[in-house]
């Protein structure tokens, strides 16, 4: 399960903006009072007087004024909207220190914008991972929205930044969520084939995460189950076969990940399980008793 | 401070949020056993034992899986058998003065073939089994594995010549 962005960074921001005042804009008298009141954390003042330096035609082209409105309206996001899920605050600092960003070509104040965006970006990412965890397959298109705001404004805040990190665990989030609507209701598979989808996209980024692919090959499994589960006295014995088919061509597609778990990750018991059950369920005695060898000794080296 | 306090908590608090999701667990569910419970429930429904086999009970003895007289119960157990009513028991060895339409002996409890083929001699009783070579030792109804699948395999005469006549589906998905 991905881990949302540590916001502890953002501390740092005030003092960069105190910095900015004394140092910089000597003329930008609206803008540089509306950044004192934000000091003062007087932010409807704050919020009011940026809006007459936006008013005036010598502070509203510069970088600055537009700096400061992105935090103004940052710090409002903080304060008063973080639990807000489509805050305008936020929306409006993203745009305000874009526009910074966009005005300063002399890249006087990229750095302190860039910060302010990195916070942003980050309540981006934890809103999307928080999002995944509780949509339904009416809104499942949610998180990505926000996803993709932090894709968007990471790709500003840092250009090089390597992003595969964050897609794959957003993408292991979404298939965890898909994975629990699933289980929620096993007769319809919209959700577990879009639990598949995710993991795979998950398994192209880093074919090695342990969880991923322990995570598909129990998908593959429990699929199986699932459908000779649905076998009873009104079952056809032709239908019987036909399921049986497609429950073992799934349980075959759950090998290589398990096997892939056992060769790459960390000893774990459940994984020696599942190649046991797996197996166990195609028939092949000699493999399945491999197997409850292997989770014999690694129960025993357990107590020791 | 406290909101030093407020956005450390929340940190925190999200970070548990997103580690603290379930581990997909896997299905115990022996889904060979459920195959073979339902195999069992086709051969009492598709094949035809005598009329005198057709009173009372219809009994299905279970030797040495629990696994399959748990789901054959569970899941047939209340079904009827034509105008019989199904009655599934569970062996700890072949039982002396009890008749059975169906008993299916597991691999566990190969050696009791034996006995089973001496107490159901003249019954019309369906020996069931499930490992290589069974039919050569005298069982009626023998499960395989075909590539991952469970499969029957049955020995059409020596079914006739007990007086149970195989029925239409279990003689078409019958291995040869």
């Amino acid at each position: 399960m991905g881990r949302t962005i540590s916001t502890i960074k953002i501390f740092l921001i005030p003092f960069l903006l105190i910095w900015a005042i004394s140092a910089r804009a000597q003329d930008l008298v609206l803008t540089n009072a509306a950044a004192k009141l934000c000091q003062e954390k007087n932010y409807d003042a704050a919020k009011s007087k940026i809006k007459e330096a936006m008013q005036s035609e010598m502070e509203v082209n510069h970088p600055f004024t537009w700096y400061v409105q992105g935090f103004i309206f940052k710090e409002i996001y903080k304060e008063k909207e973080s639990l807000q899920r489509d805050s305008p605050a936020r929306t409006r600092a993203v745009e305000s220190l874009c526009k910074s960003i966009e005005l300063d070509d002399k890249k006087e104040y990229a750095k302190m914008s860039r910060a302010a965006l990195q916070y942003l970006c980050n309540s981006y990412y934890n809103d999307a991972l928080l999002r995944t965890r509780e949509f339904d397959m009416t809104n499942d298109s949610t998180p990505e929205f926000y996803f993709n705001q932090f894709k968007l404004l990471m790709h500003i805040v840092d250009p090089a930044k390597n992003l595969g990190v964050y897609d794959r665990d957003y993408h292991k989030a979404m298939a965890q969520r898909y994975y629990t609507l699933w289980m929620k209701d096993t007769e319809d598979n919209t959700p577990v084939n879009k639990s598949i989808q995710s993991y795979q996209f998950a398994f192209e980024l880093d074919s090695t995460d342990c969880e991923v692919n322990f995570n598909l090959a129990i998908i593959y499994y429990n699929q199986a189950v699932f459908l000779i589960r649905k076998i009873g006295p009104e079952t056809d014995i032709f239908e019987v076969l036909i399921l049986q088919e497609k429950a073992v061509a799934l349980y075959k597609r759950a090998i290589p990940f398990l096997l892939r778990c056992e060769r790459f990750c960390p000893p774990k018991k459940e994984v020696l399980k599942g190649l046991m059950f797996t197996y166990n369920r195609l028939g092949q005695e000699l493999k399945e008793l491999d197997y409850k060898n292997k989770l014999e000794q690694q129960i025993n080296s357990e107590k020791q | 401070m406290t909101r030093l306090f407020k956005i450390l908590v929340t940190s925190v608090l999200i970070m548990w949020i997103s580690d603290s999701c379930p581990q997909n667990g896997m299905s115990e569910d022996n889904t060979v056993a459920m195959i073979k419970a339902n195999f069992l429930y086709q051969m009492a429904n598709h094949n035809n034992w005598p009329t005198d086999a057709k009173k009372g009970r219809f009994y299905v003895g279970v030797l040495g899986s629990q696994s399959v007289y748990d789901y054959l119960s569970q899941k047939y157990g209340t079904k009827p058998v034509g105008s019989q009513t199904m009655d599934v028991l569970n062996l700890t060895e072949i039982p002396a003065n009890q008749f059975l339409h169906i008993i299916y002996i597991d691999k566990s409890k190969k050696s009791d073939l034996a006995k089973a083929l001496k107490e159901y001699k003249e019954k019309t009783t369906l020996i069931v089994t499930n490992w290589e070579g069974a039919l050569g030792q005298g069982a009626l109804v023998n499960f395989k594995n075909i590539d991952g699948s469970v499969r029957y395999e049955l020995n059409k005469s020596a079914m006739e010549d007990k007086k149970i006549t195989p029925g239409i589906k279990i003689l078409q998905w019958a291995v040869q």
